[in-house]
């Protein structure tokens, strides 16, 4: 028989040694393992979670048209999210400001629209429902490419006569108004009656937001009569094709300096951006977030792997006889490092398994969530990271169990005969 | 034949910045085929001399040649290699796996040498049969009595069919009946050409030998040739 077969076959014994010894003792072996269990489940979930969100970002492009041009009040960094995503509120920006680009009729913009939001229950009667409302310009359903199921689009002389008319997104008109025909009746935001003039097509979700659930009403009227403010949150501009999308930013960048009397551009009080840029700022911020939760699932892996390391010395301490019995019997340091090795390392990969398994089923469970409410969410598991996950776990059982293994492997077989 | 030979063998444990000398100065050979008792009181040395000899430790001075070896300068592994091939041990509190069965307890040392598994519980089981326990093959050493341990204990010390079997007391914690069985397969073994050094501070024990080495306070006091040894077959009667 060749060395190497030999050597496997003690490895094999090793092996049924170690399986022995962790299934002898179920309770302390699951404690055990816990944490491994618990940080490769996180470093599943982050790996297959990131990889569906940042599927979603993709679908999202191709859902939402990627020739849109997004303009956010406040200047930004290159890449960073401008002020406003962190609430703070500017007001530099208006309307008119949009209005104006567009009357300087640039052939490749075809539509505009500025936007406000505000939150607030909308009532009809008796019925209630909690929503948003957006104020939004004429061109909406343009800008949005989307289109009104009943009725119509509320109009720019609409907007500017500040009429009290609501469009519905479908989900809050199958709210308030169950089977009934909205078009016609009067709802209640804050306090004021808007008639109901139309309701939208079912859109589902895209930019992030379940576009069923809001209702739009003319920019102005929003701003004067339900929140009480002049500026804009944001505009949007639709431009005829994805390759005048530079053009058109570089216009609408050039008006608004003249608009707000900017000489150069690093003293811009607002930011330009297109679809894509705005998603590359999205995918920026989710990478930094899975950075995040990758180094606490390390953090879980590494107090995990010191539990282990841990219960491994005191398994040394509990067998100290079995060791210097083995050494007299003719063990190798070698020998005891292997066994002890083995040992902590079939801990590890076994925790690594359930880790495995728990975070593709939570994986399985969020990908279903946020189907059914009506995302686009691909369910990514893929073979790396179950190997990754494998993999670390092992070699947690590698790094954490080498101290315990050779602290064992150095005991004097005397002194360890002796040990009661 | 000169088979194991012992010169100016010194041992000092060192502890901090307290020397204590256990043994003393040791000269002594013992030849192949040789039943031989190192009997002393508690504290004399007599187990640190086994322990040298056995191979798990090492003297501070002088020579132990073993088969013309000089082992007195080998490393851990050389040394757990000796222990491997050379030399079986049976202890006092006989020392098994106390959730192993006493063919995997017997199996264990073929752990540590080449050797296939089916090879290693064919191996054991031959030996198990041999010391009358053919039929506690897959008894933990809970379920056997103390005898039928050491019994085990014996079968794996002869597994690697090494030249020496080292018995530390073998008897101590049997009842007399069980001890005169464990020391008739000392006898037996002896009878059949292995090399046995045991170790006791019983009188009556050590007289199963055919040579006692009579160690005291770290130096050998007496080295006597046994005429007339207790045959542990007769019930312990003195061997006409």
């Amino acid at each position: 028989m060749g060395a190497s077969f030999e050597n496997s076959m003690q490895i094999s014994e090793e092996i049924r040694s170690a399986w022995q010894i962790i299934t002898r003792n179920k309770v302390r072996s699951f404690l055990t393992m816990l944490g491994i269990t618990i940080g490769v489940t996180a470093v599943i979930i982050v790996m297959s979670v990131g990889a569906g969100a940042q599927s979603l970002i993709l679908n999202q492009v191709t859902s939402m048209g990627s020739n849109l041009i997004g303009v956010l009040p406040g200047q930004s960094e290159e890449k960073g999210p401008p002020a406003s995503v962190f609430g703070i509120v500017i007001t530099t920006l208006k309307n008119e400001d949009g209005k104006k680009v567009m009357a300087r009729g640039y052939e490749h913009l075809v539509a505009y629209s500025g936007y406000v939001r505000g939150v607030d229950t909308v009532t009809w009667g008796e019925n209630k429902t909690d929503t948003q409302f957006v104020g939004v310009g004429a061109e909406l359903p343009d800008v949005e490419d989307t289109k009104v199921e009943s009725g119509r689009f509320f109009s720019d002389d609409e907007d500017r006569s500040l009429a009290r008319v609501a469009v519905l997104g479908s989900e809050v008109a199958d709210e308030l108004f169950e089977d009934q025909n909205p078009l016609g009746k009067r709802v209640k935001i804050k306090k004021t009656n808007f008639t109901v003039i139309g309701v939208m097509r079912k859109r589902g979700v895209s930019g992030f937001q379940n576009q069923d659930n809001q209702i739009f009403v003319p920019i102005t009227t929003a701003q004067k009569l339900l929140l009480g403010i002049d500026h804009v949150n944001f505009m949007r501009f639709k431009v005829d094709s994805g390759e005048n999308v530079d053009d058109s930013m570089e216009f609408i960048r050039e008006i608004l300096r003249e608009q707000h009397d900017i000489s150069k551009p690093v003293d811009d009080d607002f930011t330009v951006q297109s679809m894509a840029q705005g998603l590359e700022v999205l995918s920026t911020i989710t990478n930094a977030l899975r950075i995040f939760l990758v180094a606490v699932a390390g953090i879980s892996l590494a107090v995990g792997g010191i539990g282990i390391m841990n219960i491994m010395l005191a398994a040394v301490q509990e067998r100290t006889r079995e060791i210097g019995l083995r050494k007299a019997l003719g063990a190798k340091n070698k020998h005891i490092v292997e066994q002890f090795l083995v040992e902590t390392m079939m801990i590890t990969f076994i925790a690594g398994i359930f880790g495995v398994i728990i975070g593709s089923l939570i994986a399985y469970i969020v990908a279903n969530i946020a189907r059914s409410m009506g995302y686009d969410w691909d369910l990514v598991i893929t073979a790396s990271s179950i190997i990754i996950g494998c993999v670390v776990s092992v070699g947690i059982g590698l790094l954490f169990g080498i101290i315990p293994a050779r602290r064992a492997s150095r005991l004097d077989p005397i002194e360890a005969l002796r040990y009661e | 034949m000169t088979f194991i030979s012992v010169k100016k063998l010194t041992k000092v444990y060192k502890t901090e910045d307290v020397e204590t000398p256990v043994l003393h100065g040791l000269d002594f050979e013992i030849k192949k085929g040789e039943f031989i008792s190192i009997m002393g009181p508690s504290g004399s040395g007599k187990s640190t001399l086994m322990h040298i000899l056995g191979f798990l430790d090492t003297p501070t001075s002088g020579k132990y040649t073993f088969e013309k070896k000089d082992v007195s300068k080998l490393s851990d592994d050389e040394l757990a290699e000796m222990r491997s091939l050379k030399v079986g041990f049976v202890f006092q509190s006989f020392n098994l796996l106390p959730r192993a069965t006493a063919l995997e307890n017997v199996a264990l040392p073929l752990l540590y040498v080449r050797s296939g598994s089916n090879k290693r519980t064919l191996r054991a089981k031959q030996l198990l049969e041999s010391v009358g326990l053919g039929h506690r093959l897959d008894f933990t050493p809970g379920q056997l009595s103390g005898g039928e341990k050491q019994r085990v204990a014996i079968a794996r010390a002869l597994v690697n069919e090494p030249d020496v079997i080292f018995a530390d007391e073998p008897t101590g914690n049997l009842d007399s009946k069980s001890g005169h069985q464990v020391m008739e397969i000392l006898q037996d073994l002896n009878d059949e050409g292995h090399t046995v050094i045991l170790v006791t501070h019983e009188k009556y024990t050590a007289e199963h030998a055919k040579r006692i080495l009579q160690i005291k306070d770290g130096l050998i006091e007496k080295d006597i040739v046994v005429n007339n040894r207790h045959n542990a077959k007769n019930g312990g009667e003195l061997r006409k």
